[in-house]
């Protein structure tokens, strides 16, 4: 027998058999397992004998009471689930859904205006093609002079 | 598996209290209340808590009694949601415990390095049992909750194989692997703590 399926041997259930008791007589390192574990088992048959702790004086009825406390609170909870709780879900989808018609609605509509930040970004560079005649209309009866009117020239 | 005969008086109980009769249940307490104590007090090891886990326990197979459908009987299932319940218990407890070893205390542990196999007359057996004890439940204090579990239903409850393996849902095989690896662990928690001594 191996010392493997010894020390395995050694923590069943039961009897040792022959074999077990030969391989634990001759290794030393098996013989120390086996010692350990029969004082470790002495030791929780120990504990099973230990006197039990019996329920203090009204437990059963001061059960009871806690039992019609936790009813209690489990039909104020169901209450609060059903009623209360339901429309704050009803109320947070509302708003879930108007949140999303004002952010994402008006972007993908064609009636869309131009986002403020865009139209100042072309105002400036609007306001200085005014200054090139041929948008000013100076230019329309004369010889095409790319420049700017107010420039050095 | 025990099942719940329906004509059976506390199977009476179990309708009322499914009914909405919560006056129905005092029976039950009164019935199972002391088996109750004995395997919550097995499982945490520690009289404080008992009583507060019991009284959690009935609080939590009254609320569930609704489920219950009579496929076993009103006290498997009962202990069934005791073990879940002191399953719980001990994962929260582990996880907020500081090192085992540093709990036992310096005068034990000479105790214990003495030895006890040497003792002879009957006040040195005595002394070693309450060592061995001692050690035992250091040692099941350290245990993971799932060992401690398997562990406290057969060595301290006594229960077989069988009655286990009804307990927690599994298979006989299943109970006897799981059953091995806890004591496995618990031996090599032993030598570790020896070994590093």
């Amino acid at each position: 027998m191996r010392c493997r399926q010894a020390r395995q041997f050694v923590l069943e259930d039961g009897g040792r058999s022959a074999r077990l008791e030969e391989h634990l007589s001759a290794c030393p390192a098996c013989a120390i397992y086996a010692r350990e574990w029969t004082r470790l088992r002495s030791g929780m048959r120990g504990l099973a004998l230990q006197a039990i702790p019996e329920p203090s004086l009204g437990f059963a009825s001061r059960v009871v009471r806690s039992l019609q406390e936790a009813s209690g609170a489990e039909r104020a909870g169901e209450f609060f689930l059903e009623r209360v709780g339901r429309r704050f879900v009803y109320a947070a989808l509302l708003a879930t859904l108007l949140l999303f018609g004002v952010l994402v609605v008006p972007r993908s509509s064609p009636v869309r205006s131009a986002p403020v930040a865009v139209a100042n970004a072309v105002q400036p560079e609007t306001i200085a093609a005014q200054n090139y005649p041929i948008y000013s209309g100076q230019l329309m009866d004369t010889d095409f002079e790319f420049a700017p009117q107010s420039g050095s020239r | 598996m025990e099942t719940a005969r329906q004509d059976d008086p506390e199977a009476q109980w179990v309708q009322r209290i499914q009914r909405g009769d919560g006056e129905a249940f005092a029976p039950l307490v009164e019935r199972y209340q002391r088996r109750l104590f004995s395997l919550v007090y097995r499982m945490v090891g520690r009289r404080e808590e008992v009583e507060e886990l019991v009284q959690e326990i009935f609080v939590k197979a009254f609320l569930a009694a609704g489920g219950y459908n009579f496929e076993s009987s009103f006290g498997t299932w009962l202990m069934r949601i005791a073990i879940n319940h002191c399953y719980d218990h001990l994962r929260r407890r582990r996880a907020s415990r500081v090192t085992y070893f540093s709990e036992i205390s310096e005068e034990s542990e000479h105790a214990l390095e003495a030895g006890v196999e040497s003792r002879t007359t009957a006040g040195e057996r005595l002394e070693a049992d309450l060592e061995n004890r001692e050690l035992a439940e250091k040692l099941l204090e350290r245990a993971p909750a799932q060992d401690r579990v398997i562990l406290s239903l057969k060595e301290l409850e006594d229960l077989s194989v069988e009655e286990i393996a009804d307990l927690l849902k599994l298979k006989p095989s299943t109970v006897k692997v799981r059953l091995h690896r806890a004591r496995k662990r618990m031996l090599a928690d032993y030598h570790h703590w020896r070994q590093g001594r």
